[in-house]
């Protein structure tokens, strides 16, 4: 199994929504960290997201552009990549936010942001 | 009657266009010359001013229009909000104008009467304070020496006098005078998000970490991020040194009541709704709401607040001002308070569940202020 850890692997603070907002937005952390690891596991693979370690918590702008973003730009359907990811942390506050991903990807359409450029 | 040329219609679609993208407002505004522009922002400075003095401003007008305010004994946004915003208000417009004669502008603020200060008056007035500050090139120096002591802690923890660099001032002899203890503000921009020190501070003074900050951090995560994105739009002629945003907590260690308050300085929540992508699931939030009061600043607030946090729309924006509510959600009891404009949205989680409010305000917070409030 491959892992991300987002404190350690990307930034302590992972905030906003565009990479114009800065290195520590979700579109930074889909485009140059998440779907270069998804393109790299095996067919059976997943892939573990460490969410809590060294950072205090996600804004849903984040979530939203990092994750269901994938399904957005028409990379990976959104049950496939359900299916793809696991979380972990040891704060139980975490829990939320495993929801919130796992929310904004089911509700994510493919390709919807191709279409709405 | 004169032909309809081809160019004036041009210009008349050009202009509709604008005026449908960015406002009215907007569009208006950046539309007039630069000196007609100062001119009116200048003439609406002395209107301003001299209506706030009439409703009980306490201020001191020189001969050269030179206005020196004399902060009253309590400012609590509670308590005392009229009285409260007409300082803030005053301190905005005043220190919108730092060279003409012809009209007002901001020569000093006294403190010496000043007894009480909320932790969220107390964020306001250091905003305003540091917004003069910068637009004077630093030149400001507080006077402390007739302060009352428990003002001077409480300015000295919130880190007030970091804000001038030519401020020399010794800390507070005995520093429990005051039961509110307050953390260091964190002021920060588009660029500079990290407020990372303010949960570091807060657990260092309540003695243990505040359980459910994960939700709060989400829920400022998403204010900074709607500040990058809304509060200071590129249509107006903003200086980037006044695009910030302004962050504190209080600890009352006797009722153990924790707050934690942002402000920005910005156009408000009730006026980027028009043109943000989640103004067409506004209007149909407030399609029920009779006309007259739909562009209620409080009811655009409560209809921002309320957007379907479920929506399956392809934009998927509009999630950041509800997250706000879930750290008082999560732990079952506190407020969330969102001022901006003449509105205010306030969510009560208590033993009775959830309960929402919406107000008028009399005076417009001109920003966003957002308050949390829950008792540890």
């Amino acid at each position: 199994m491959q892992r991300i850890n987002v404190g350690k692997d990307f930034s302590g603070h992972p905030i906003g929504r565009y990479r114009e907002d800065g290195p520590e937005s979700g579109e930074v952390f889909r485009e140059d960290l998440l779907i270069p690891k998804l393109k790299e596991l095996e067919s059976n693979e997943q892939l573990e997201i460490v969410l809590d370690d060294e950072v205090e918590g996600y804004g849903s702008s984040f979530l939203v552009e990092a994750f269901a973003g994938v399904v957005k730009v028409g990379f990976m359907h959104s049950d496939d990549l359900l299916k793809k990811l696991t979380f972990s942390y040891r704060d139980e506050d975490f829990a939320f936010f495993e929801t919130k991903i796992k929310q904004y990807i089911s509700e994510a359409s493919l390709g919807s942001a191709k279409e709405s450029k | 009657m004169k032909k309809y040329t081809e160019k004036q219609r041009s210009r008349d679609v050009r202009r509709t266009v604008l005026q449908r993208k960015l406002g009215y407002k907007f569009y208006t505004r950046d539309s007039r010359g630069k000196k007609h522009k100062k001119e009116h922002l200048d003439k609406t400075i002395n209107k301003r001013v001299d209506n706030l003095i009439e409703q009980g401003l306490e201020a001191n007008i020189n001969a050269d229009r030179r206005v020196d305010l004399t902060l009253p004994e309590t400012m609590n946004l509670s308590s005392h909000y009229d009285q409260t915003m007409r300082y803030i208000n005053a301190i905005r417009s005043l220190s919108q104008n730092s060279r003409s004669r012809r009209y007002y502008r901001l020569a000093s603020v006294k403190f010496h009467l000043l007894k009480e200060i909320s932790s969220s008056a107390a964020l306001l007035l250091t905003s305003e304070l540091s917004r003069w500050d910068d637009s004077i090139r630093n030149n400001l120096s507080p006077q402390t020496q007739n302060w009352d002591p428990v003002i001077f802690e409480k300015f000295y923890s919130l880190g007030f006098f970091n804000l001038f660099r030519k401020a020399q001032v010794n800390p507070p002899k005995d520093s429990k005078e005051s039961d509110v203890r307050f953390v260091k503000y964190i002021k920060g921009n588009h660029e500079d998000k990290d407020y990372r020190g303010l949960h570091i501070q807060l657990t260092k003074i309540i003695g243990e970490k505040v359980k459910k900050w994960p939700l709060l951090h989400g829920g400022l995560d998403e204010a900074i991020t709607n500040v990058c994105h809304h509060a200071y739009p590129s249509t107006l002629q903003i200086r980037e040194k006044d695009k910030n945003w302004y962050l504190t907590g209080a600890f009352n260690e006797n009722t153990k009541e924790l707050k934690i308050v942002f402000c920005d300085q910005g156009i408000g929540v009730p006026a980027s709704l028009p043109t943000s992508k989640i103004w067409e699931k506004v209007l149909e939030s407030i399609a029920s709401v009779p006309a007259i009061n739909r562009r209620k600043h409080a009811t655009l607030l409560k209809a921002a607040m309320e957007v379907s946090r479920t929506s399956t729309d392809q934009t998927d924006r509009g999630k950041g001002l509800p997250d706000m509510k879930e750290f008082i959600r999560q732990r079952g009891a506190g407020y969330l308070a969102l001022m901006s404009g003449y509105g205010l949205y306030k969510l009560t989680v208590g033993e009775n569940g959830e309960t929402h409010k919406t107000d008028t305000l009399n005076h417009p917070v001109e920003g966003t202020l957002i308050i949390w409030r829950v008792q540890l």
